[in-house]
């Protein structure tokens, strides 16, 4: 019998650029958010006066307070959007019964909802032709349109940044992909050893016939995009936790140690931290500590990185998050499908406009690390329901490859993303029979 | 036990403490000189030109108005150089001779503590160095 050729593994030249967000030098002087809004504003504000006389000229940009009615002018501002369902501390303490239901709906848009914009000068509130079930809250936009005797600002045309600018993708030569997995959820009821094993396996290669392995050999990273762990809650409600359980609690962790160190040993591995991992809650989260994998750490493949994540392989760029953007989106406003809402993201130039108004954030003091300066290739959102993917084109030949990373213990879907033609496929594992 | 006299009504009978407690202080005479410090603490540009006074002098108004400025964004919660160095990396232009004045203060005050070999303060106060009174952080700070 012939010796079978050991097959080599491809590789790509990988840049990671987390650093703007670490929090480690940060230093909390009782700051609060104040100046997270004033930076935003401050940036799009710039790009939107450059933008602006282009696409509606000979029309005066002016300030909230210089505003007079019936003269026709652009204003720049913040989009406050007043949600009468949106969920306030305060609704414990009013005595009347309020429109809030008990059970908190999933959604809290109300055809009552309107927007205001807001600058350092005031706010004045938007009526006409904006739709308050498209915005939320912290996005930055320029209004066209006239004061009205009401004191209202009558919307005419809402001019948004746009895609930002775009580096052209290199052209290469060879296939090389990227599998994307996002909700393991290791410990939880829903998660299938099996499946996440049958992952494993065909990811490094110990699965299939040479076809099967030559293909394998293609992937050069795994990107874990969040809720890799699930610990039960009644863990975590406050309550001291019981001796024999203590044990109990780190389990999944350790699971997911030995799951994550074969495939550390086989190639590089970028594991970012979800809403129920054991990472701090605000964004951006910080990379998960080390001493959490105690096996898959001793291998120089094993990168743990923040939520969001930004990186270059091969000169193709990458943002992607673990999917609180796109949920606190999806919570206080309204699309066709979570695709619209990460194009809207782009469009507004800002990952998560919601925080920190609904999204919990570090109140920063000089930067907003979710301003998106230039476009990237493949966008990724993880913990969505149903895999969706679309190649987004911008009007200045950007191409970005939208995916919605669905989760790996409901549906046993991985994505595969291909460096060179941004083609976007899926893995799908299965243990029943019968589907 | 019954008081010496009085009866049952003297022994609940309260007694004012002397020495202790809010006591009224005598109405001072209103100097030249606290007429001044009233002044300034309202912010005027023109009003403490004098540097002769212990209130606030003029460099602290200058910057009380660079506090107050919004173009420069909000000012609460972060130290003034900071902010100043925030407004120069956003391209604002702050006047550089406020980003002196603040350095000059942080100077004088390192050096009184390794002076006086104090802890360093948690949040650096007012610093009165001769008739000067200038602060590092804004005006609002530990008021709000």
């Amino acid at each position: 019998m012939p010796v079978p050729m050991p097959m080599e593994r491809k590789q790509a030249a990988y840049t990671n650029l987390d650093e703007r967000y670490a929090i480690q030098g940060e230093k909390y002087q009782g700051q609060q958010y104040s100046h997270i809004y004033f930076t935003r504003l401050h940036h799009m504000r710039n790009l939107l006066h450059a933008l602006v006389p282009s696409l509606k000229p000979q029309i005066p940009v002016t300030t909230v307070l210089g505003l007079e009615k019936g003269k026709d002018c652009i204003i720049v501002g913040t989009l406050y959007k007043h949600m009468k369902l949106k969920p306030s501390i305060l609704d414990e303490y009013s005595k009347e019964r309020s429109a809030i239901p008990l059970v908190k709906p999933h959604n809290f848009m109300h055809p009552d909802d309107h927007l205001i914009l807001e600058d350092e000068s005031g706010r004045v509130t938007l009526a006409g032709a904006i739709a308050p079930a498209e915005y939320v809250t912290g996005v930055v936009v320029a209004v066209h349109g006239k004061e009205t005797s009401a004191g209202n600002f009558l919307v005419e045309d809402v001019i948004e940044a746009g895609l930002p600018p775009q580096t052209a993708l290199s052209t290469a030569d060879e296939d090389k992909y990227v599998v994307f997995v996002s909700g393991l959820s290791v410990g939880s009821d829903t998660f299938n050893p099996l499946q996440f094993q049958l992952l494993i396996d065909h990811i490094t290669g110990h699965l299939g016939d040479e076809n099967e392995q030559s293909i394998a050999s293609n992937i050069v990273r795994v990107v874990v995009a969040g809720n890799s762990v699930h610990i039960s809650p009644r863990f975590l409600n406050g309550q001291t936790v019981a001796s024999k359980d203590q044990s109990r609690i780190a389990e999944p962790i350790k699971e997911l140690d030995i799951m994550l160190t074969q495939i550390v040993a086989s190639l590089p591995v970028d594991i970012m931290p979800g809403c129920h991992d054991p990472a701090n809650f605000s964004l951006p989260q910080q990379p998960l500590h080390r001493c959490l994998f105690s096996g898959a750490s001793t291998y120089n493949t094993f990168s743990s990185c923040s939520n969001p994540h930004q990186f270059e392989l091969d000169s193709v760029k990458f943002i992607g998050t673990s999917g609180q953007n796109i949920d606190d989106l999806y919570k206080y406003s309204d699309a066709k499908d979570k695709l619209a809402f990460m194009e809207r993201t782009l469009r507004w130039r800002h990952l998560a406009p919601t925080a920190p108004n609904s999204l919990g954030c570090y109140p920063y003091t000089d930067k907003d690390p979710f301003l998106v300066d230039s476009c990237p290739h493949v966008y990724f959102v993880g913990n969505q329901d149903q895999y969706e993917t679309r190649l987004l084109e911008g009007p200045e030949k950007q191409k970005v490859r939208l995916i919605c990373i669905p989760r790996f213990s409901e549906s046993g879907v991985a994505v595969m993303v291909n460096l060179r033609s941004l083609e976007c496929s899926t893995l799908s594992f299965s243990t029943s029979f019968d589907s | 036990m019954a008081p010496a006299g009085g009866g049952l009504k003297g022994f609940f009978r309260q007694r004012k403490i002397k020495d202790a407690g809010v006591v009224k202080p005598p109405p001072k005479k209103r100097s030249k000189n606290a007429e001044q410090q009233q002044q300034c603490a309202n912010i005027q540009k023109g009003a403490a030109a004098d540097d002769g006074d212990d209130g606030c002098g003029a460099e602290e108004a200058e910057l009380r108005l660079f506090d107050m400025d919004m173009t420069y964004g909000p000012c609460i919660g972060v130290t003034r150089l900071r902010r100043w160095e925030r407004a120069a990396a956003m391209g604002l232009s702050p006047p550089p001779h406020l980003r002196d004045l603040i350095i000059i203060l942080q100077q004088q005050q390192q050096q009184q503590q390794a002076r006086d070999d104090l802890p360093p303060l948690k949040s650096s106060i007012n610093a009165v160095h001769g008739r000067r009174s200038i602060s590092l952080e804004c005006l609002w700070a530990g008021k709000v």
